[in-house]
């Protein structure tokens, strides 16, 4: 009795994941068939041609690069460096340095020659105190704030306080750009006359390749089939999901590793969120509600190349924090903007793209996980039928093998793909293989966000700003 | 004869450049990152020194910095660089350039500003 | 459970397909390019004799029409980015012309989408006068979206090389965003300027006149500077401002006197713009009226005073002055500012 119990809701369980899976799967191939034809159509686009008027166009609006920095004495220098090495008419850098415990502030002033300025600051947001600012010699258009420590939401908003031109960018510490990544990104914005009110492009994963000052000298895979999972992974969420959200005009998140964004508009949505942990998804939501709720025809783009590069988290414990952190900063996103959820005020953001994010991306752990207990229980103790396990587990290979051979698909339409036959295959291989060992482990790790968010561990003050945030 | 040393990455610069200047009849070598100009520099009794603005390893910017006190000034140094980088432009200078020439450039023009700045 | 496997085994022979449809047409790409960068490399010394005008000799090119239009166009294009010469330019438009013209006319009737942009993008860098018939038939052919890259570089085209036609068309439209307008002006040449500034009426889109009066600022048209000056007292606002703007790229205009005014107007951004026509003038007649206005209410002006005295003669003394005298803690704050901080901006 009690035998047959367990399985027959075993059984049940496992069709609502199975349906769950082809379901999922289904939105990925209409994401698929959205963004597909806009990369194909733009395949072989000379795209220096089309940023080469911005260059001189007086109407390329000047830019703020905003790079918030919490002890990383490491990389600023180089970051910043790379910064300098942008082509743009007209930008300035500014490194916030979030009360740093290191030598991060120290090392900027001795490397660009800086000196202590006095600013009359436009407070459009409190911040923790601005305590220091300071102006490079060497290159006038690089700046220090140094300030009390308050978080990357809180820098941030210490520097579009700080910041003089219309429209900023808000960078990792640890990405690096493309040398004309500002002016493919700026590009919707000047050619839609500023109807556009934020913009991000691609982020690719740099482990592997060689890039030095901005320029990409050799692109390669990396060795370790982390890393190359997570490669498989960024092409899947960029070219299918982003793209396809993006050409609704309902795409929720633009990276933290690297967007630009019209400042009146972030002013008038009141800065980043202090103690949120995807500071970056929630300031879209934000910027989205409002849109929508002044009826506004702004909108948001994601532009499909490649202009950002970073460094994967290529050790399992960082890539572990990275995915718990990502996690709970959807969940929050999501808790936070709820009343946004079904709501057909919002439109789009609130019939798709809310529930999209909630069901295929946040709990898309819980089902794969039952899914798993699923296949193994159900083969090892013959709970459920084994031809439904069976099929199962064809479901869930093929739901992550299909779509990742499309996105290599779209890959090998854009440029700055990989240059040998080789990778080809090896990212074939490993997105097979990827049902079996990258996606269990996720799952349990998302999940472990999932119960974190509910736990709210006291840490958001100084928690670790380590890897990228948000993809 | 006048010694001039080109470096630039892009080898249809280089070549346009190198034309340009052997017809007017400079001794003229070649360096194709920032490093290698610099060795050079440091070693030949360069007379001038046409540097690109971006080069990897070092930057034009950067070459002119890490050059001894002894060779820069007995070197005059022309730093090219993208038409619209005003920016560049400035930071160049202050750095120690003597003069710049922009991207695209006119072969004429460049040749007049070489025998200028060598006459 | 039959279909199921059914459509697993579909979708497994799909992904199968998949594989080496990517495998074989990269092998090909990669090939293909591989070629066209050999011939590349074996033709450019030839053609930058050809470009400088130290060779007339004309080198074999592939037979292959395919591969002869790429290098040419690479080898063209590669050198129409670094060369400025007149000289240069018309020994590139005439290569161009010879080779390239027919390949470019059918792709432009019977090319993919972005076949048809780059051509039009290359049309342009070449300078290449002799397929302009063809660039105004296919206006009629683009969807006329401001947003569509390939109408924006179709009108980007002619009005560098068929600027009649273009003016004709233009000034027929009646919506075209700002920027798009600005950038196709800047390539008129005189004649058409002139004609254009005739031609605006008070029927003329105001977009079109915004965008032409900024535009005489910042190629600093000296023959539109009377027109500009005129739009200074427009009634409209907008008009005024973009005229204010103007003034400040031309860095002149000759009724100083008549700044005045706008130190005074109810708008921020007339006093804004009278500071910085002030400081780019260097204006010192206007010392009081900036000190005044580095208390404004609203912190543009503040600023634009600010920078606007900094480039005055004896600006620094004055701004010293302010920063511990001056009863006005925003403007004490401003100088303050001013005087440590090196200036950036290039453009206003």
């Amino acid at each position: 009795m009690n035998e047959e119990f367990f399985s027959s809701a075993a059984n049940v369980i496992a069709f609502v994941v199975i349906f769950y899976m082809v379901a999922v799967g289904i939105i990925y191939l209409v994401l698929f068939l959205i963004s597909g034809p806009k990369i194909k159509r733009e395949k072989y686009l000379n795209r220096e041609a089309t940023i080469e008027e911005m260059i001189i166009n007086h109407d390329t609006y000047p830019i703020s690069i905003l790079v918030p920095a919490y002890n990383e004495e490491m990389g600023v220098i180089s970051t910043v460096r790379s910064l300098l090495s942008l082509q743009y008419p007209q930008f300035e850098v500014i490194v916030v340095d979030d009360g740093s415990t290191d030598q991060t502030s120290s090392k900027m002033i001795t490397q660009f020659g800086m000196k202590k300025i006095d600013i009359a600051m436009r407070a459009h947001f409190p911040t923790k105190e601005v305590l220091d600012v300071y102006q490079s010699n060497l290159f006038p258009n690089v700046f220090l704030l140094k300030k009390e420590n308050g978080g990357k939401a809180d820098a941030l908003n210490a520097g579009v306080n700080f910041s003089k031109y219309p429209y900023f960018a808000a960078i990792d510490g640890d990405s690096i750009l493309e040398r004309d990544a500002l002016l493919k990104t700026m590009k919707p914005i000047i050619d839609s006359g500023g109807m556009v009110t934020a913009t991000g492009g691609s982020v690719r994963i740099a482990n592997g390749s060689t890039i030095s000052k901005s320029v990409i000298e050799k692109l390669a895979l990396p060795k370790q089939p982390v890393a190359i999972m997570q490669i498989i992974e960024y092409m899947r969420a960029f070219l299918i999901g982003r793209l396809g959200l993006s050409r609704m005009n309902i795409l929720l998140i633009i990276s933290g590793a690297f967007g630009v964004f019209e400042k009146s508009r972030v002013i008038k949505v009141g800065g980043y969120r202090e103690k949120t942990i995807g500071e970056d998804m929630e300031l879209i939501v934000r910027i989205h509600r409002s849109l929508k709720d002044e009826k506004s025809k702004q909108r948001i783009e994601y532009i499909q190349d490649p202009v950002c590069w970073t460094e994967a988290p290529s050790t399992l414990a960082s890539l572990k924090s990275q995915r718990v952190r990502w996690q709970r900063g959807l969940a929050e996103t999501l808790w936070t903007h709820r009343k946004m959820m079904f709501n057909p005020k919002y439109r789009g953001i609130g019939l798709f793209s809310m529930p999209y994010y909630l069901v295929v991306e946040l709990l898309s752990a819980v089902f794969e996980l039952i899914g798993y207990f699923v296949i193994v229980f159900g083969i090892f103790f013959g709970f459920i039928d084994t031809q439904v396990a069976l099929i199962m587990l064809a479901v869930t290979v093929m739901y992550g093998s299909l779509i990742s051979s499309l996105a290599v698909l779209l890959e090998e339409w854009t440029y700055h793909k990989y240059p040998e036959l080789k990778s080809v295959c090896i990212l074939f291989f490993w997105a097979l293989t990827e049902t079996f060992w990258y996606r269990p482990i996720m799952v349990v790790w998302r999940v472990e966000g999932l119960l974190a968010t509910f736990k709210k561990k006291a840490d958001w003050g100084n928690m670790d700003r380590k890897g990228i945030s948000e993809d | 004869m006048k010694k001039i040393l080109v470096a630039d990455d892009e080898d249809i610069l280089r070549m346009l450049i190198v034309d340009t200047l052997e017809d007017l009849g400079f001794e003229i070598e070649e360096a194709e990152d920032g490093q290698e100009a610099l060795e050079k520099l440091e070693e030949g009794n360069f007379d001038l020194a046409i540097l690109d603005y971006m080069m990897p390893e070092k930057t034009g910017l950067e070459v002119i910095q890490s050059l001894s006190k002894e060779t820069k000034n007995n070197i005059q140094l022309v730093m090219l660089t993208a038409k619209a980088q005003e920016q560049d432009r400035q930071i160049a200078l202050n750095a120690g350039a003597d003069y710049f020439i922009a991207k695209p450039f006119s072969p004429t023009e460049l040749s007049a500003v070489v025998e200028e700045i060598l006459a | 459970m039959q279909w199921v496997i059914a459509s697993l085994v579909v979708l497994l022979v799909i992904q199968v397909a998949l594989f080496i449809y990517i495998l074989i047409s990269k092998k090909i790409t990669l090939n293909y390019d591989e070629k066209v960068e050999t011939l590349y490399q074996n033709l450019l010394p030839s053609y930058i004799e050809i470009v400088q005008d130290t060779s007339q000799l004309e080198p074999r090119l592939p037979e292959n029409k395919k591969y002869r239009k790429d290098v040419v166009e690479k080898l063209l294009v590669r050198l129409s980015e670094v060369t400025a010469g007149e000289g240069e330019k018309a020994r590139i438009r005439k290569l161009a012309e010879t080779t390239l013209l027919d390949a470019y006319i059918k792709i432009l009737e019977k090319g993919s989408w972005a076949e048809r942009v780059n051509t039009l993008f290359y049309i342009e860098d070449f300078g290449m006068i002799s397929i302009k018939d063809h660039v105004w038939q296919h206006l009629g052919r683009v969807e006329s979206d401001d947003e569509n890259e390939e109408y924006r570089q179709t009108l980007r085209v002619l009005a560098t090389i068929y600027p009649e036609k273009f003016l004709t068309f233009i000034l027929e439209k009646d919506t075209i965003s700002e920027s798009l307008a600005k950038e196709l002006f800047r390539r008129l040449d005189e004649g058409s300027l002139m004609e254009m500034e005739k031609r605006t009426s008070g029927k003329t889109p105001i977009a079109f006149k915004l965008a032409f009066i900024v535009l005489c600022g910042e190629m600093k048209l000296n023959q539109h500077l009377p027109f500009v000056e005129r739009c200074l007292f427009d009634e409209q606002k907008e008009i005024r401002l973009k005229a204010m703007k103007s003034i400040c790229s031309y860095q002149y205009f000759s009724k100083t006197e008549q700044l005045k005014e706008f130190f005074e107007s109810e708008h921020w951004e007339e006093r804004m713009y009278a500071a910085k026509i002030a400081g780019v003038m260097e204006l010192t007649k206007y010392r009081d009226h900036l000190v005044d206005t580095l208390a404004d209410p609203v912190w543009w002006v503040r600023f634009s005073s600010g920078e606007a005295i900094s480039k005055l003669p004896d600006g620094e003394i004055l701004l010293e002055y302010v920063a511990s005298q001056n009863e006005d803690a925003f403007a004490r704050d401003m100088a303050n500012q001013m005087l440590t901080t090196k200036a950036t901006g290039l453009r206003g």
